[in-house]
């Protein structure tokens, strides 16, 4: 058979996904969790626990869609370069339970949080839209819709790989006989899946657009009932392609050694993604920039109040995060992913990956904590609980996610094999 | 009479990417002189064997990207300060606005230096083009390489060239000192 031995090497990844010490590392980040939970809801800092877990929520239901676009992206633009990374993208759907979980909990506590709940008189039509109940029901059903959509996406990517009967003898398990099940011709239905993955592709992309900036309409900017910029949909969606990406470049470092995956990740391919990061490190700040502008000229005070809490009024202690944010998602990656060095190693490219994570994770915060959270004393000091408590709620995320995508991991082929395109990669690519 | 004059030159044609890579490794192994190499698609790895040094139209790039962003803001201030424009009392030189003119300036300048930088270095446009070893299938589905060996070295050359899986290999006839 023409790619026998591509198809054995892939095949072969799935061991070599776990390794000894995962649990444990795992366990650690889930006790940071635990503790960063029990500090936030516990520690005597009003609103901090709903701060921690909604920061936390946002990114992981982000994180859960985002992989699915860049497939999509992938597939519309037919990126040969993009190919090895595909599975490690789309495996981001492993998040999408948690994800669900943590907003249900959101949306169940909602009472407690909630600010615009104890405003009494909403500005700019928003009585009609802040209300409880719809809007309850509006972001639970908005996640699901984008997530059903995104799940049908890789349902049928993986699908097109189960066509192949070396595929289904591998993966035997509930998923595997889930999405191999019913496949009698197996290249009609690798063309029927095409053609689905065609049609689906740019609905993915779209649906997750308007999704996600109606997620961030309802779930940080409501937090300031009198504030609203059209903007602020598209800088929340934009900043977690960022992450996204910047999630892909985490989880292809670790697994490299696993994986080998040297094998189908040439020099240039593993550039090219760091050029792509380097890229939406641009356009997330283009879009805060373009935000930023608009309010700075006009100067009116309706909507310059949001600016001024977080970024310069000396009465609170936010504007002393403003600089770290700002230096952790723009400067340092864009400075940094100037060098060729630096997109060539992957320890550095990790490095910036995860800087670029902390500077979103901490824009997040400072989006959301001056409406939830109750300090006593403008000291930096004060902040030094919630922030902490965010933080480690947010590692005990990942302690959470990673057995979970490492189970995904297993049970599909960690490389599109049933894809010409990335079958042409491997059949004349460059691999110095 | 200089090494040029005492030379031959071969030219191997090639189907696959990976033959040819092979067969410039094995060249520069065996210390034979790469003349050029023609493909008519980028091929990134045969781009780093003959050239394994990188690029210095980057320092051009960046050069001009840094004069671009000085230039922009330079214009943006120097317009300000002669041409007064007070907009809802905010400073005549503000760097939140202009800072999008830098921007701008810096991608403008930046790309046109890197399209210069590279005519310049890659000594583009090439007057003596056609070269005596170009082919038209080089533009359309096949790979070329143009060896320089000694006289002596001809037979040598042309089975490396076969055993790399060239399909063809020709012994050029070049008036001396010829592009090399």
């Amino acid at each position: 058979m023409k790619h026998a031995q591509l198809f054995a090497d892939v095949l072969a990844m799935r061991d070599k996904v776990h390794s000894p010490r995962d649990k444990s590392v795992s366990l650690a980040l889930g006790l940071c969790g635990a503790i960063g939970l029990l500090l936030a809801f516990a520690g005597g800092s009003p609103g901090a626990g709903w701060l921690a877990l909604l920061v936390a929520t946002t990114m992981t239901i982000g994180v859960a869609a985002v992989g699915v676009v860049f497939a999509a992206i992938f597939h519309i633009t037919a990126a040969r370069w993009g190919r090895p990374f595909q599975r490690f993208a789309e495996a981001g759907v492993a998040l999408m339970p948690l994800g669900l979980i943590c907003l249900l909990a959101l949306v169940l506590g909602g009472h407690a949080w909630l600010p615009w709940l104890q405003v009494d008189h909403l500005t700019g039509g928003k009585h009609a839209w802040l209300v409880r109940g719809f809007w309850d029901v509006r972001v639970l059903l908005t996640l699901v819709c984008t997530y059903a959509l995104s799940l049908t996406f890789v349902y049928y990517a993986w699908r097109r790989d189960f066509c192949l009967g070396e595929v289904r003898a591998a993966f035997t398990g509930r998923l595997g006989a889930w999405l191999g099940r019913g496949i009698t011709d197996a290249e009609r239905e690798m063309a029927r899946c095409t053609r689905r993955l065609d049609v689906l592709a740019p609905a993915v992309i779209i649906v997750y657009a308007l999704a996600f900036s109606f997620l961030a309409f309802d779930l940080i900017m409501a937090l300031e009932p009198d504030w609203y910029s059209t903007l602020f949909g598209a800088w929340y969606f934009i900043s977690h392609l960022f992450v996204g990406l910047a999630a892909i470049v985490l989880i292809t470092t670790v697994l490299w050694r696993r994986l080998s995956l040297e094998r189908f990740v040439s020099m240039p391919r593993q550039r090219d993604l760091a050029t792509l990061l380097f890229a939406f490190c641009l356009v997330h700040m283009d879009f805060f920039w373009s935000q930023f502008l608009t309010i700075w000229y006009a100067h009116l005070p309706e909507f310059t109040f949001y600016l001024i809490d977080r970024t310069l009024d000396p009465a609170l202690p936010y504007h002393h995060l403003t600089w770290p944010a700002l230096a952790a998602f723009f400067f340092i990656p864009f400075g940094t992913l100037l060098f060729r060095r630096v997109k060539s190693s992957r320890l550095l490219l990790s490095a910036v990956a995860i800087i670029a994570i902390s500077g979103v994770l901490l824009a997040r915060f400072i989006e959301a904590a001056p409406a939830l959270l109750t300090l006593d004393s403008p000291s930096v000091t004060g902040l030094f609980l919630p922030l902490a408590a965010t933080a480690l709620v947010a590692l005990g995320v990942i302690g959470v996610a990673i057995p979970l995508y490492q189970r995904l991991l297993t049970s599909i082929p960690l490389m599109p094999l049933s894809d010409e395109v990335f079958l042409a990669t491997q059949t004349h690519e460059e691999h110095p | 009479m200089s090494s040029a004059s005492r030379s031959s030159d071969l030219l191997g044609h090639f189907a696959h990417v990976d033959t040819l890579v092979e067969a410039i490794t094995a060249a520069q192994a065996n210390a034979y002189e790469v003349c050029d190499v023609y493909s008519p698609v980028p091929v990134e790895a045969a781009q780093a064997l003959i050239s394994p040094g990188r690029s210095p139209v980057r320092f051009v790039t960046f050069a001009g990207g840094l004069c671009g962003l000085v230039g922009g803001m330079g214009l943006a201030i120097i317009t300000s300060l002669i041409w007064n424009l007070v907009v809802a009392g905010k400073p005549i030189t503000a760097v939140v606005p202009f800072m999008v003119v830098g921007f701008e300036a810096t991608i403008l300048i930046g790309a046109i230096s890197t399209l210069l930088g590279m005519l310049i270095f890659a000594q583009l446009p090439y007057r003596r083009f056609p070269t005596p070893a170009y082919r038209a299938s080089f533009s359309r589905d096949r790979f070329g390489l143009w060896l320089r060996c000694a006289p002596e070295q001809v037979e040598a050359v042309q089975r490396l060239l076969e055993e790399a899986g060239a399909e063809k290999v020709e012994v050029l006839s070049i008036a001396q000192g010829g592009r090399s």
